[in-house]
């Protein structure tokens, strides 16, 4: 760490300030240069590992490409349909499983059953039921979203403090009013972070039923030039994914802010 | 029975971890003032007991098999009966396929997860209890955990190959975030009065790690390692679905691929039944490891 200036007398060592800013650019730095330098040195093979500037170049090339767009596009269109129903869904029950001891005891074992089963998997069953077309490949976004999405509402509209729910019905409330006007809200936090947890589940079950079933979408883009050989591409792309899934993170997190900054804690 | 006891109204409801509320006794969980069990009689609660767990697989074979009579989906040959899969099951055991089948990924899968264990809490502590390391991991933690694992399975094939690494990698992947996350969560809020109070007893630098951080963080890592183990079979099955010469995965695919449909659902039914099993084995285990903890008892 570089000292230029002596620290003033009533300040923070210079270091302290710098650190959170120099530390990760260290460590982004550090593996930055590790991709650059061990395939430039021959630690492994620059065919199979490509040196990172030249993934950087592909990713360009990538975006040039005329038929990733459309990819692009069909696996973020089927995406948000299939995480829109699970939310639609998934929410209320969770909610209710939250409220309603019998609501509780009737889904809590199928959730506990079906929590373990890698829903991926599942693609190639629906396609047997329903073909390789958009019904199979959004059933299953919504198989992989909806378990992660019940669970975070039960734990919110569970969790949720009863002498709000009180207040609201010694006020006058009714039951449904309630519900949509007490718990809804109060369950919000954990709802938020069950969504975010979900859209990383979710785009994981997409692009690996994409690449089981390969019609069109960017998993099939991406394992398709895997079975080409097309190494340079495959790491281009595998960037490109990487960082769709980091913004789309991102952006939920700086969106959920923006729209109820009256929510406290990480979300 | 245990009995199980909720946190007071207005405790700081606990994370969304994306688990389901800890299954097996949960009847008793249920939120709400005190709710108990009404005390039954000895056979009486035994029979209650075995409905609630029961249940669930009655209903998924009974719909199953009406679904597959009335031919809703399709004919039997893409939804054969739950008798049908049973006894393709039954002779895949005879001829050793399944066995072998489920040993392979097994072993693959408990790799994968003792590695992302030990790699995820060693590097957690030191995440959650160094400053430096934390602002110097941040950044490529925050990058990689959003990220779906699948889009880096090509470049793990390239760099390991097509053996087992590779699926080991994958499950690895998968299985990493979660319980390193939890760990540096839950040792960045060890209460300092505890270290202290260590400290002023004479416990070294060294032995408060052993003696107080770890164990007063155990609840938390137990909660993520419980969505590793997960991630770990599903990382190993789907490795071995892509890139595959043995392992459940790859009796799944194979038998898509020349369509001997049976077989797939005997994979899908074998992979579940696994990760259900190993799902309670992990329950069980936590609960004797927090015996003392009030987390354990949840």
């Amino acid at each position: 760490m570089v000292a230029e200036a002596p620290p003033g007398p009533r300040r923070r060592p210079l270091e302290l300030e710098l650190a959170p800013i120099l530390l990760p650019m260290l460590s982004i730095g550090a593996v930055l240069a590790l991709w650059e330098l061990a395939p430039r040195l021959g630690w492994v093979s620059a065919t199979s590992v490509p040196p990172g500037s030249e993934v950087l170049v592909e990713v360009g090339a990538v975006f040039r490409d005329p038929t990733f767009f459309p990819n692009l596009g069909s696996s973020a269109g089927r995406w948000a349909t299939g995480f829109a129903i699970a939310l639609a869904i998934g929410i209320p029950i969770g909610i209710v499983m939250g409220r309603s001891k019998v609501a509780f005891q009737m889904f809590d074992p199928i959730l506990t059953m079906t929590y373990p089963v890698p829903k991926a998997a599942l693609i190639l069953i629906f396609v047997l039921w329903w073909g390789a077309g958009d019904l199979s490949r959004i059933m299953i976004i919504i198989m992989g979203s909806l378990i992660p999405i019940i669970i975070s509402s039960y734990h919110g509209a569970a969790g949720l403090e009863p002498r709000l729910l009180w207040s609201a019905r010694a006020l006058g409330t009714g039951r449904a009013a309630s519900m949509l006007r007490v718990v809804l809200p109060g369950s919000l936090p954990q709802i938020l972070s069950g969504v975010r947890l979900t859209i990383a589940i979710s785009i994981f079950t997409l692009l690996a039923s994409e690449l089981l079933i390969r019609q069109d979408g960017i998993g099939a883009y991406m394992f398709t030039n895997l079975d080409n050989g097309q190494f340079l591409r495959v790491w281009a792309v595998s960037v490109v994914i990487a960082s769709i899934g980091f913004l789309l993170d991102l952006l939920y997190v700086l969106g959920v802010r923006r729209v109820l900054p009256w929510l406290e804690g990480d979300v | 029975m245990t009995t199980r006891v909720r946190p007071p109204a207005g405790a700081p409801t606990p994370p969304a971890t994306g688990l389901p509320p800890d299954g097996a006794p949960s009847a008793v969980t249920t939120p709400g003032a005190a709710r108990r069990p009404r005390a039954l009689t000895g056979l009486g609660s035994m029979v209650l007991w075995l409905a609630v767990r029961l249940y669930p697989l009655v209903l998924v074979v009974v719909v199953w098999h009406v679904l597959g009579v009335r031919g809703v989906l399709g004919n039997q040959f893409v939804m054969p009966l739950p008798g049908q899969v049973l006894d393709q099951a039954v002779v895949l055991w005879q001829d050793g396929t399944l066995p072998e089948a489920i040993a392979v990924t097994l072993r693959r899968v408990l790799t994968a997860y003792a590695l992302a264990i030990v790699v995820g809490v060693s590097l957690g502590v030191a995440v959650g209890r160094l400053p430096w390391v934390r602002m110097a991991l941040r950044p490529l933690m925050s990058f990689f955990f959003p990220t779906p694992k699948v889009a880096i399975y090509p470049a793990l094939l390239i760099i390991f190959g097509l053996g087992a690494a590779s699926k080991i990698a994958l499950g690895f992947a998968e299985a990493l975030f979660p319980v390193l996350l939890a760990t540096a969560a839950a040792t960045s809020q060890v209460e300092l009065r505890l270290v202290w109070s260590a400290r002023s007893l004479g416990v070294s630098e060294r032995g408060t790690l052993w003696r107080i951080v770890l164990p007063s963080t155990l609840p938390g890592i137990l909660t993520g390692a419980r969505i590793s183990l997960i991630g770990a079979l599903v990382g190993v099955f789907l490795a071995e679905m892509i890139a595959g010469s043995d392992g459940l995965g790859q009796l799944m695919v194979v038998a898509y691929r020349v369509l001997e449909t049976a077989d797939m659902y005997v994979a899908v039914v074998t992979v579940s039944l696994l990760g259900f099993l190993l799902d309670r084995t992990f329950l069980w285990t936590r609960r004797r490891l927090l015996v003392w903890a009030p987390e354990g008892e949840q």
